[in-house]
This record gives structure tokens, sequence and C-alpha cells, in this order.
């Protein structure tokens, strides 16, 4: 897979994605720790 | 070790190589040098990942989750945020002016001497490192195989040094591709056989980890002494990633060896999205490795090959504290099996402190013994748990790491000295292809040689743990100066970085003499920021001498 163009790529959106996706696994982390503190 | 793993072993090594060797046959020296140009975001995802994914990642990752817990994966949080950086800035920096190595960046950005001083501190660093990423598994497989340590770091090295030097940084993406694809089969096969073999449902065993400490992930702790916590992964993670992904040669040549700016972007995003993931299911298998071994006898100490070094005289106080080990083993795995929690903690104390005689024993009798046992649980349980051919597909998996991350940086290594150093000084070679190929192999020679060399001497591993967070810091506060603060010149970022590397060299100092207690995560930290302010400061302290001088 290769994408030919860059500029028509919206990369915010992925950066936003990508922020998003590591907040969500932190706060999954931060309950699974709390479960046996 | 029985034939059929070896045959596997062997087998899947030779696959690699050849198909790296093949793809990649006619090659032009620039292909050597920064890829063919034409490799997809697969291609280009996974090498990243290869490349930072060496042996020891899967040997000590589950050791770490089974003697402490999972709160190692802090140390990635940073990379994703690092990833973003770099897509946005780096990357197309680089790209624009069409570079193959990130110091031709800097030349052009402030001036020769600049480029030379960054390069020259990631060939020290990078160097070391890549005898490092070859002895550490040799002696752990050595030790677990029972073959002699030096022939296990020639066999290594060796295989590195034939196909790297066949096929350059090309041979390396494309055989990446497959040694992170079969890592990746090998260790879900693991797994899959691991939660075969406990005795229990998934949930009791979630439950058993969760009651015995191992389920911390999280440390919110803001002791800057305390390894891993929130903090210390989020921003030393950050500038250590940043670092690591945006300025040493060995992440930036696959990145650049995409075709074009999308490709580039999505392999390093590609990285962000599954690096916390992989890194989580490593630990997973860490947990998974100590309930097994709560309802299946353990060795008290998991290195073999030094309890076998203990003199005969002490045999008999070993086997006396085995026979103690495992009656309270048995005792505590009845008091799970019914759920009494007390009785389990109290003979999980008891468990602890035999284990601690035994090794105080071995430590008072065997010379120069390794306490260390934990990059040995993983390999231990592959060795005697896992049916015939896995096994030996297991050892594939941890050597193909080996290989691509050496590979990985050994190619880097030599593209660096032709594209900095040779080029600078002679001009282009008429003979580029065949240079090119006696610089990797003398980098893969001397990786050999530092992998040689390691027993000898004690604190190199040591030093070599923390290397990369000891350059890197520097490395990062002057590609941040060059990317963000326009109006500094050569002059005040080379005295700045002379001065921020001495910073962090005597923050080191103080940290081993005990004056201060600090993460090396937090190294990167200091050197970024410590470059950035005294560029700032060089800068406007020449200006002033323009004014007034």
């Amino acid at each position: 897979m290769t994408i030919k163009n860059s500029s028509i790529v919206n990369w915010k959106k992925y950066y936003i994605g990508v922020v998003a996706l590591l907040v969500a696994e932190i706060v999954a982390f931060y309950f699974i720790t709390r479960q046996y503190v | 070790m029985h034939a059929l793993d070896w045959l596997v072993l062997l087998g899947t090594l030779a696959a690699i190589v050849g198909y790296g060797v093949y793809k990649t046959r006619r090659k032009a020296a620039g292909e050597l040098l920064s890829g063919s140009k034409d490799v997809s975001l697969w291609t280009i995802g996974l090498g990243i990942m290869a490349t930072q994914a060496s042996a020891i990642t899967f040997l000590s990752t589950p050791g770490q989750a089974y003697a402490e817990d999972m709160g190692f994966i802090q140390f990635y949080f940073g990379l994703p945020l690092a990833v973003i950086l770099v897509s946005a800035f780096f990357v197309p920096a680089y790209r624009k002016m069409s570079a193959v190595t990130a110091y031709q960046f800097l030349e052009q950005r402030f001036d020769r001497k600049t480029r030379l001083f960054t390069a020259a501190l990631f060939l020290m660093s990078r160097g070391l490192a890549a005898g490092i990423t070859i002895f550490a598994p040799a002696i752990v497989l050595s030790a677990a195989l029972g073959l002699s340590l030096n022939l296990m770091i020639i066999i290594i090295g060796l295989i590195v040094v034939f196909y790297t030097v066949s096929g350059g940084s090309a041979a390396v993406a494309v055989t990446q591709k497959w040694q992170m694809l079969t890592i990746l089969g090998g260790m879900g096969i693991a797994a899959y056989l691991l939660v075969d073999k406990i005795p229990v449902s998934m949930p009791e065993a979630y439950d058993i980890a969760g009651r015995m400490g191992k389920l911390h992930i999280i440390n919110t702790s803001l002791d800057p002494g305390t390894r891993y916590t929130l903090w210390s992964g989020l921003a030393g993670g950050l500038f250590l990633s940043l670092s690591y992904l945006g300025t040493d040669q060995s992440q930036v040549q696959r990145y650049l060896g995409a075709e074009n700016l999308s490709t580039s972007r999505f392999g390093l995003l590609f990285n962000g999205v599954f690096k916390v993931p992989m890194q989580f299911s490593i630990l997973i298998i860490g947990v998974l490795l100590f309930v097994f071994y709560q309802f299946t006898q353990p060795p008290i100490f998991f290195n073999e090959s030094e309890v076998k070094r203990a003199p005969v005289e002490v045999q008999a106080e070993l086997a006396e504290l085995q026979r103690f080990h495992e009656n309270s083993f048995a005792a505590k795995r009845e008091a799970l099996l019914i759920g009494d929690w007390a009785a389990v903690n109290a003979h999980k104390e008891t468990l602890a402190l035999v284990r601690e005689q035994y090794m105080d024993l071995l430590e008072e009798n065997v010379p120069n013994f390794q306490r260390k046992d934990t990059d040995y649980v993983f390999i231990t349980f592959v060795l005697n748990f896992l049916p015939k051919g896995l096994v030996g597909l297991l050892l594939a998996v941890i050597i193909s790491a080996a290989m691509s991350s050496t590979a990985g940086e050994v190619s880097a290594l030599a593209t660096t000295t032709y594209v900095d150093y040779y080029t600078v000084f002679k001009g282009d070679a008429h003979n580029s292809k065949v240079i090119i190929r006696w610089l990797t192999f003398l980098w893969g020679i001397a990786a050999i040689g530092v992998a040689l060399a390691a027993p000898l001497y004690e604190n190199l591993i040591q030093l070599v743990n923390v290397l990369g967070s000891l350059f890197y810091g520097t490395i990062l506060g002057i590609f941040l100066v060059a990317l963000f603060i326009k109006p500094i010149g050569g002059k005040a970022i080379l005295m700045a970085g002379i001065v921020g590397q001495l910073v962090v060299f005597f923050c080191h100092y103080l940290n081993t003499v005990e004056v201060i207690s600090l993460g090396y995560l937090w190294y990167n930290v200091i050197g970024s920021v410590t470059v950035v302010a005294m560029a700032l400061a060089f800068h406007f302290w020449f200006r002033k001498d323009v004014v007034y001088g």
C-alpha cells in the first residue's frame, strides 16, 4: 500500500487518532492498576 | 535440542537471509545506502519496529513482568507522541533536501563542524550498542543451549555481516518485514500454548495475577529515582523516542527508504499505533508465565548454567534448599486452588526467602556469580515446555530479532561513515559500492569485536544500557534548534552541544557515585534542554559581542 500525494492526506486527523489511542490505553491501564491496589 | 528444532531453526534463518540476498542482488550504490525507494508502508512500518525490537526485548521483557510487574510499559508512552513530531517536522525537512543521512541536514542548516560532531556522537554510541545487541542475546542463548558464548556471538555476527554486506540497507529493509512477522507469529504461538497449559480459566488467571501484584501498570509517583513512572515515560520517553526516531540513522534510514513523504509518514504512524500494544502483549506473556509457574514448579534460579558452576561441597546444601522450596511450592499451590489467600501470601514469602538463601549460597561459592536471572525466564519455558519444532521456531525468533536490530545498526553506521565522513573529505568515490560494502563489513566485525570483549568489562554492559540516553539528549537538542530556532548559527550550536554532552556526563557521574538518584530516561530531557538553553545563551552572547565588540 503506497499513497502518492501527501498534500491530500489530512494528517491532523491521523495525529489526533494516535494521541486518542494513547490516552485510551493509559486510562485503561490506570483502571486495571486501580483494581488491585 | 531435538533434530527437528535444529531443522526449523536453521531453515527459518536460511530462508530469511536467502530472501534478503536474492531480493537485493545487483543493487546500485545509492540503494545500498538508503534502500530502493520502492518499499511499501508495511515494509517501512515493520522495519522500524524490527530495528527497535532487539532480541533482548523478547528475552528480558517477559522476565521483567514475571519478576516485577507491568510498569515497564510506561517507558513506551512517549513514543506515539514522538512519532507525530517526527512525522510532522523531521521527515519533511529531510525529504526536502533529499538527505540520505540525518546529519547532512545539519550541514545545510548550520555548518560542517556541527554535522561531523553529531555524526561522531552517533557513531560512538551506536558502534558500541551494535556489539551489545549481539552480545546480550548470545549470552542467554549460549547458556540455554549449552554452546560456547564466543561461538554464539560469531555465528549471529557473521550471519548479519553476510547479508548486510551483500544487500546493504535494501537487504535490511526487505528481510526485516519477514523477521518481524516471524517474531510476531512465534510469540503469538508461545502465548497460545502458555494459555493452554494454565489449569485455571482466564478470568481466574487474571485475578491471581492481580492479587499477586503483577497488574500494576501505571505508577504516578513523582520520585525521580523511580525508573518507570507515568511522568518519566511520557517526558523522558518522548525525548528518547524523538531522538531515536528523528535523529538515529538506523531509524531515519528506514523511513527515508520510502518512495514518498506519505509512505514515510504512514510507516512511522504504524509504529506509533502498534508499539504500545506490542510491548503490552510481550509483558502479558510474562504475566501468563507467572500464573503458569504458580501451578507448575519453577526452578529456584532460572539460569541453570550458573547453578552448574557450583562446587560439589555445596551441592548437598543446594539440594536441601531445593527440597524445601518444592514442599513450600506444593503447599502454596494447594492454598491457591482453594482460594486461601492468607496461606498463599505466607508461602509466597517463604519461597522468596528460600530463593534469596539459594542465591546467597551460590554467590558465596561461584566466582563472578550473576544474580539476575529474569532474562532466562522465557527461554527456560520455551526449552522445557514447548513441543518439538516450536522450540526451533522460537529460537529463530530470538536470533531474528538480534539479526534485524544489529543489521539495521551496522548498515546505518556504514551509511553515516560513507556519507558524512568519506564523501565530505574525499568526495564521491567512483567505486562507492565497494567502499560501502567494506565499511559495512568493518562495522560488522567491530560489533562482533565489542561483543567478544564485553564479558571482560563488567561495567561496559551497564554503560551500554544507558548509552543511548547519554548521547541522545545532546543530539536531539541540536536537531530541535536546527528545526525550530532559526536565528541560531553553527558556532553557538556546536558549543552548546559540547556543554550539553558534558552536563549529561556529569549527571551520570553523580548518579554513579550515588550523590543523586536519577532514572536514566531523564538524561534525555536534561541533554536536550541544556543544548537548547545554552544555544540561546551563546547566540545572544555572540550577538552582543558583534554589537558592542
